[in-house]
């Protein structure tokens, strides 16, 4: 029957997601596999460099290599973590994927500094040379911002509302890591809408501002 | 995919990745999802990886990292190409557990075959003599491979393979044919002499129990096989005057062997013999004594009793 079937011509970019993993893990067939890779190559290398830009300029050689690493990742051990995984949604899936690629971007680092610790390399943090290279405005500036906001989580903190714990960590993906309230909106954990998320954020800073406290102006709130 | 239950922190005191997707889809328990979120509220490395995994898309890339990106030798046809086959590989490739299983598989395979081959090289070569023995027993002396006393037909000469029984050729050719390829085991020798022995070929067995008993000249069972082929051939010759040393020999050997060993009483049933064939009745009678008083086999008792009621009517 398998015969017949491979016989005629199969469109597997047409396939789903879950009808493609079947295609590659039980008949390991190579056209599903070229469209494995190239469907999700993008949401892979795209998450490596995220991942990678945040450490500095992005090296294409370093990336091509994570982007592989992950491939063979996910299907070492005879595609266990493939065979094991089970979609909800697509999305899941693409979840799935970025949480591997980003878990081999950060082997990568704790191997570099590893290596940095034995002194077998001499490479010199970005975030470091730039701050040596900065202007004492801008390393000023940083300082008061960091007091601010040390300050700022300090409140957070002696908060006794119920949601104390939920809004810190909005505020904190926000001002620090630069998420819009609907990327926080979609954290399942937060529990609220982009709406809700920046009625929070709202609040926090009239809070803030009212203890006499500045969050130094970073980030935006969005929608 | 449910999470599976691991320690959420890894070594350098962040969460996994996975963890990280579980959490963002809301998949924790709610005592680990609340660790997860302490942690990377005041973690700056976790919250950017968490926006990684979570971001929706790539719509936040510039048009130069997108072609940067697409421009990837895993991107291309001929890259893709050799990523497939190396990814279609690991089909065969085996874990960490898979191959200490076929390690263990190959030991067992290897050790298995050994066994198996040496099974296969060493036939039960005790009990194709005793059968051989209780089929055909052309002689009264007794055989370290055992077998039921029947009753003696004794043969003057060798036969032919076609007039033996069947189970003696059987003993003679199994035993024959391991021997050929380990002509250097004492034990198969002194059971292919024996063979030799209850085919009545006395100087094939001679020469065979010779070469076992140069082998192992301290083995109890070889040293009287042989001592038994020497009494054998020496009746055989009628005994006369000329012959007489194969007797002693035969006589020396039992009691270098009763000396070592005194409760063997395979070897004091045959010296019994060997003396009552030197005209020593009254010491082959004491040794038929001590024999019936070792010998458990009932069969065996009878037979003892019989011998000494020949000696002492």
């Amino acid at each position: 029957v398998n015969v017949i079937v491979y016989s005629l011509p199969v469109d597997f970019s047409a396939l789903s997601i879950t009808a493609l993993l079947k295609s590659c893990l039980d008949h390991n067939h190579t056209e599903a596999w070229d469209e494995f890779i190239r469907r999700f190559h993008r949401t892979i290398a795209g998450s490596i460099y995220k991942i990678l830009r945040t450490y500095g300029p992005c090296d294409p050689a370093l990336l091509e290599d994570l982007v592989q690493d992950v491939f063979l990742r996910l299907c070492a051990d005879r595609y266990r973590s493939l065979r094991e995984f089970q979609a909800n949604d697509e999305a899941s899936f693409y979840g799935f994927l970025k949480a591997t690629a980003v878990n081999a971007a950060r082997d990568h680092f704790r191997r570099v500094h590893s290596v940095k610790r034995r002194g077998e390399a001499s490479a010199e943090p970005i975030d470091l040379i730039r701050n040596n290279s900065g202007d004492a405005n801008e390393s000023e500036r940083a300082y008061h911002d960091s007091i601010t906001l040390q300050r700022i989580d300090e409140r957070l903190r002696s908060g006794e509302a119920v949601d104390a714990e939920r809004n810190r960590f909005i505020f904190w993906l926000h001002y620090r890591d630069g998420y819009s309230a609907s990327e926080i909106a979609r954290l399942h954990p937060v529990g609220l809408t982009a709406k809700g998320v920046e009625a929070v954020l709202r609040r926090l800073m009239e809070d803030v501002k009212g203890g006499g406290l500045s969050a130094g102006g970073r980030g935006q709130t969005s929608g | 995919m449910k999470p599976q239950a691991r320690a959420i922190h890894q070594p350098d005191g962040c969460p996994d990745a996975l963890d990280l997707w579980a959490f963002a889809e809301g998949r924790l328990d709610p005592q680990t999802s609340e660790k997860v979120m302490t942690h990377v509220t005041d973690c700056a490395e976790c919250g950017s990886r968490l926006r990684v995994i979570a971001a929706p898309g790539e719509e936040d890339f510039s048009a130069d990292e997108l072609a940067m990106i697409d421009n990837l030798p895993s991107a291309r046809p001929s890259g893709r190409t050799a990523l497939v086959k190396k990814m279609r590989g690991e089909r065969w490739a085996f874990g960490p557990a898979m191959r200490i299983a076929a390690m263990i598989a190959g030991v067992g395979i290897v050790l298995g075959g050994f066994w198996y081959t040496r099974q296969g090289l060493t036939p039960d070569a005790d009990k194709l003599i005793a059968t051989a023995y209780t089929s055909r027993r052309p002689f009264a002396y007794r055989l370290t491979g055992g077998g039921n006393p029947g009753p003696v037909r004794i043969e003057r000469a060798s036969s032919t393979l076609t007039d033996l029984p069947r189970e003696v050729v059987d003993a003679l050719v199994a035993l024959d044919q391991t021997v050929a390829r380990r002509p250097e085991d004492p034990k198969l020798l002194s059971a292919l002499g024996q063979a030799k022995l209850l085919a009545v070929d006395l100087p094939a067995a001679i020469e065979t129990l010779e070469r076992a008993h140069q082998l192992s000249p301290l083995d109890e069972g070889i040293a009287s096989n042989l001592a038994t082929a020497l009494a054998l051939e020496s009746e055989r010759l009628e005994a006369g005057e000329a012959n007489r040393p194969l007797m002693m020999r035969s006589l020396k050997l039992l009691d270098d062997c009763l000396g070592r060993r005194p409760s063997d009483s395979v070897a004091r049933f045959n010296r019994a013999l060997v003396l009552k064939s030197l005209g020593r009745d009254s010491e082959a009678a004491a040794d038929l004594r001590q024999s019936l008083r070792d010998e458990k086999d009932p069969a065996w008792r009878d037979e003892i009793t019989r011998q000494l009621k020949d000696i002492q009517p």
